[in-house]
Order: C-alpha cells, then structure tokens, then sequence
C-alpha cells in the first residue's frame, strides 16, 4: 500500500528525481564500510595511530572531502561570493554613517494624560509627603513618603516623630523598592492560581465556619512582634471566638535580652503588648545621651541597631558640630 | 557636496517640520481656546491650576469640563470623549503640543511669578481653536530670552494672563527696573548651562 501511494504522488511531482536517483543519493550518504579496506590499513600501521572514524582510517575519499569543508553539515560551504567582504564593509559603514540621520526624525508623539478627578490637595508637578511609620522589630520609625502623582519616590525620617527626627536608618531608606517589589502579591492566588477576591473571602469563610465548630481545635496563628495596637486587638478578637486556637510568636531579634536585663534591673513586670496567652514586658531601653558623657559601647552597634538609637545619633550630632 | 548635505540637515532639523512650530494637531476632544478664552474671557489658571505653585502648569482633570459641561451643551456630539472620561472613570489623552526634550528643565512657576507672560511664549492662544506651538521652542529661542529678560516682563503682574498684552513704550527702562525689583538672575546666570540643563 505504502509503495503504491508513493507511486502515486510520484506521478504528480514531476521535477522530483526519480526513486532510482533518490536510492543512488542515500547509498552514497551512507556508504557501508568497506571493512577489509579497513583491516588492510590496520596491518600496515604501526606504532600509535590515532583516527577519528573508521572512515577516516579507510582513507575514505569522502570524509577527506568533508575534513577541507569549513562547515561540514547543512551549511553551503562556498558563499555566493557576488558581494565580497570589501563591498560589505563599504555598504556597512555607509549605512552606520547614515544610521545616525534616523535620529533627526520627528520626535514620537506624547500624550497629557490628567486625573479624572483630581484628588484634593494635589498639585500636579509637586509632590506630597505623607507621614507613616515602618514597623522594625519592636518598635517603629516615623517616616515621611515622598509621592509623585501617587507614586511613591523616596523615604526619609520624619522630622516631627521622636523616633525619627528626621533621620531614618538604612532599612527604612532602602524600604522604597519594597512599594515596587516584582514578589509582592498583586492579587490572591490559591496554590499559584490566581483568584478573585471574592473567591478568597468565599474559601477564608468556610474555612472560618470549619473551625468555628471545633471552637478553633487545630487553628495556629503565626506572627512576628505585633506593635500594631488594631493588629492586637484583631488577634484578640479572634483568639475569644476561638478559644482553643494557639498564636505564637516569634521576633528574631527584638532585643529581649535587654528587656529582660532591664526587668531584673528595675523589677517591673508590667506588661505592653496586651495578650492573655504572650504578655511581653513592656520594658524598652531608650538611651538619652547627655551631650557632654563620653559613650562606650561594648558588643553593640550603637547607631544601627535599635531603632531609638536614629534619633539618638541625630542628638549627638547635632551637639557635638 | 558634503557641505551642502550637512547644511540640510541642519536646516531640517530647525524646520517647523521637525520642530512642529505653526502646526495644529488633532486632538481626542476638538477643544477650543478662541471660544473658551477669546469668547467666554476664562481665565488661563481656572484650568491651568499649578501654573503660578509647580513646574506644571497643569492639564485640567475631566470633572473641571464637567463643571460647566454638566449643564451647558451636555448633549453636543463632540463633547462625547468628556462625558464617556467621566462616565467612565478614564482620562482623556491630549495630544502634547509643547514638548520640550527631557534633558531641558522648565518651571512655569518661575516664570510666571516674575512676570512673563502666557502669551510670550505661546502665542495668542485665544485666537486658536485648536492649539498650535506659537514658537520653536529650541534652544536658541530659549536664550534669546534669557540674555535680555527685560524685553518681555510685564509691570502688572495680573497682566501675565492678558493675551492682548503688549509692550509699553519705554519697557526697556520699566524690565530693568522690575528685573532688579523682582531678583531676576543676571544674563550670566539665566544662560549657564545648569540652569536648564539640571
């Protein structure tokens, strides 16, 4: 059948060759391997012969060719040579020359896109500057945002905030790209699918209701320190509607040892973050440096690592100039 | 020949053709200054908000149109574009008319506050139905200016927005005085190269 149906397309392309031709071509491809010319050879060598195929050790007059080939396989190793190298670079220098003119064209047309709406307060051109405050560890530093036309551009301390003073550490300053973080989520996803919102709310309802029946049995929330008093008061209201829910918490590095330090010294054991099930101390060590005390500092990166230490070294500085 | 190839292209690259000067181009809204400026007498800032506060003079927001247009003509065909922006909560695209290169800083404020005029350097846009760059904006304009600011400042600064606005006889003898009223930077400063180029 298949010989027959070759036959027949056979009769319809005529400028194909012939199937003779074709078998001629393919037993000149794959020639076999005359394997006593090859034994032959072998026993007039000797000492260390290398070859790379047995073609070549047959002295093969094909391979030969192939070897004097630049590129042996599909590519055509004789260029059509009507353009020789001199008149390509010509034509190629000439056209780099004049490449530069496209540069004198009209300049592309831009367009003024204006607010619907302009929000109160804007002006277009300025930028505004909102006040904020970038959680860090225990505590947090008061920031003001530098906004464009809504976007965000720089951060620096808020002069106002006595954390800050107008200065900010190299955390807050470098917080700006987070705002443009390509990983921040751009919208809720279930196992990399992206869904709806309200999608999100229907899966986080029965996943409510699932535990409101077991009174929260088997429900774990994790976090870090929470000094966010609206976050605190959320986590208590759910920890009352499910009693047997856990919430554990973990800051690596929150400065409890000094909070601890600072117990034993003073011996208060109020507590600051209100919870039934983590009381924290509420012990801070705010360093006030007197403008005239010398400052040792022993094991302690006095002006990065805490946070109240920003509006220390802006006191400091702005004394000892 | 080689002179003469150089010398077209400098002579293209300073023509209106490139430079769009005189040009009037379509807009998404056939908006027109000669009627809301020349007939209706609007004032420049009722709509070009920031011009005396930021470098922006300020393209006004679609509700500004909306403010009169709610009422007036709100069935005219061509005021479509501003209704379906509105309605649609999308902004209409103008097309920029007066664009200068991004490494040029220019501040309207500036200028404005020290009393040059709207129509200096755009022309009578009360007289334009559709806007068109009254002047080539390149460099050269720009500094001509800046050599002999005296030439254009008005004495009466509400008069910054009077497109009928023109020089006095004796201007030459009021610019000097109000440039050293108004503290305006000497030729040195106003022509050296970071004052533009930032």
């Amino acid at each position: 059948m298949k010989r027959m149906s070759d036959q027949a397309q056979e009769g319809h392309n005529d400028d194909r060759p012939s199937p003779d031709e074709q078998l001629d071509e393919s037993a000149s491809g794959q020639r076999p391997l005359d394997l006593a010319a090859v034994r032959a050879k072998l026993q007039t060598k000797t000492g260390k012969q290398y070859w790379r195929t047995l073609e070549e050790l047959a002295g093969d007059p094909e391979f030969e060719e192939l070897l004097h080939r630049e590129f042996p396989r599909q590519a055509p190793s004789e260029w059509d040579d009507s353009v020789d190298r001199r008149d390509f670079l010509r034509l190629m220098a000439a056209s780099l020359a004049l490449a530069g003119l496209s540069g004198c064209g009209r300049a592309p047309e831009q367009y003024i896109v204006p607010y619907v709406k302009q929000p109160d307060g804007l002006v277009p051109g300025k930028p505004q500057f909102y006040a904020t405050a970038m959680p860090f560890g225990a505590d947090a530093i008061g920031l003001l945002v530098e906004s464009h036309e809504g976007r965000p551009t720089k951060i620096e301390g808020n002069p106002d905030h006595p954390s800050s003073l107008g200065a900010a550490n190299a955390f807050a300053q470098a917080s700006i790209l987070d705002l443009y973080d390509p990983d921040r989520a751009q919208t809720a996803t279930q196992a990399g699918e992206i869904r709806t919102w309200s999608q999100f709310l229907d899966a986080a309802q029965s996943l409510a209701a699932t535990f409101r029946s077991t009174r929260g049995e088997g429900l774990r929330i994790l976090s870090g320190i929470i000094n966010s008093p609206s976050v605190a008061a959320s986590l208590q209201t759910i920890l009352a509607l499910y009693p047997q829910a856990k919430w554990h918490q973990w800051e690596p590095a929150v400065g409890d040892g000094a909070r601890e330090g600072a117990r034993l010294a003073f011996g208060s054991t109020s507590t600051r973050y209100i919870s039934r099930r983590m009381p924290r101390s509420s012990f801070r060590l705010i360093p006030i440096f007197s403008p005239v005390d010398p400052v040792m500092s022993i094991t302690c990166e006095s002006f990065i690592a805490a946070v109240s230490w920003i509006s220390s070294a802006k006191r400091i500085a702005s004394v000892s100039r | 020949m080689m002179g003469f190839a150089v010398l077209a292209v400098l002579a293209a690259a300073r023509s209106p053709y490139l430079t769009r000067q005189n040009i009037t181009r379509e807009q998404p809204v056939q908006f027109s200054h000669k009627h809301h400026v020349g007939d209706d007498g609007i004032d420049c800032r009722y709509c070009h908000t920031s011009v005396e506060t930021s470098a922006f003079a300020g393209i006004p927001p679609t509700k500004t149109c909306m403010n009169c247009h709610s009422v007036l003509f709100n069935n005219a065909g061509y005021l479509e574009p501003v209704r379906e922006s509105y309605r649609d909560d999308k902004s209409i695209q103008w097309v920029k008319i007066h664009r200068l290169a991004d490494f040029a800083y220019f501040n309207h404020s500036i200028h404005v506050n020290k009393g040059v005029g709207c129509s200096t350097c755009h022309g009578h846009v009360d007289e334009m139905p559709l806007v068109f760059q009254a002047n080539s904006l390149l460099m050269e304009w720009c500094v001509d200016c800046h050599r002999n600011p005296e030439a254009v400042l008005r004495e009466n600064l509400e008069d910054v927005y009077n497109m009928n606005w023109k020089a006095p006889d004796n201007q030459d003898e009021i610019g000097r005085k109000l440039a050293q009223e108004r503290h305006i930077r000497t030729t040195a400063e106003l022509t050296s190269c970071s004052t533009c180029h930032r």
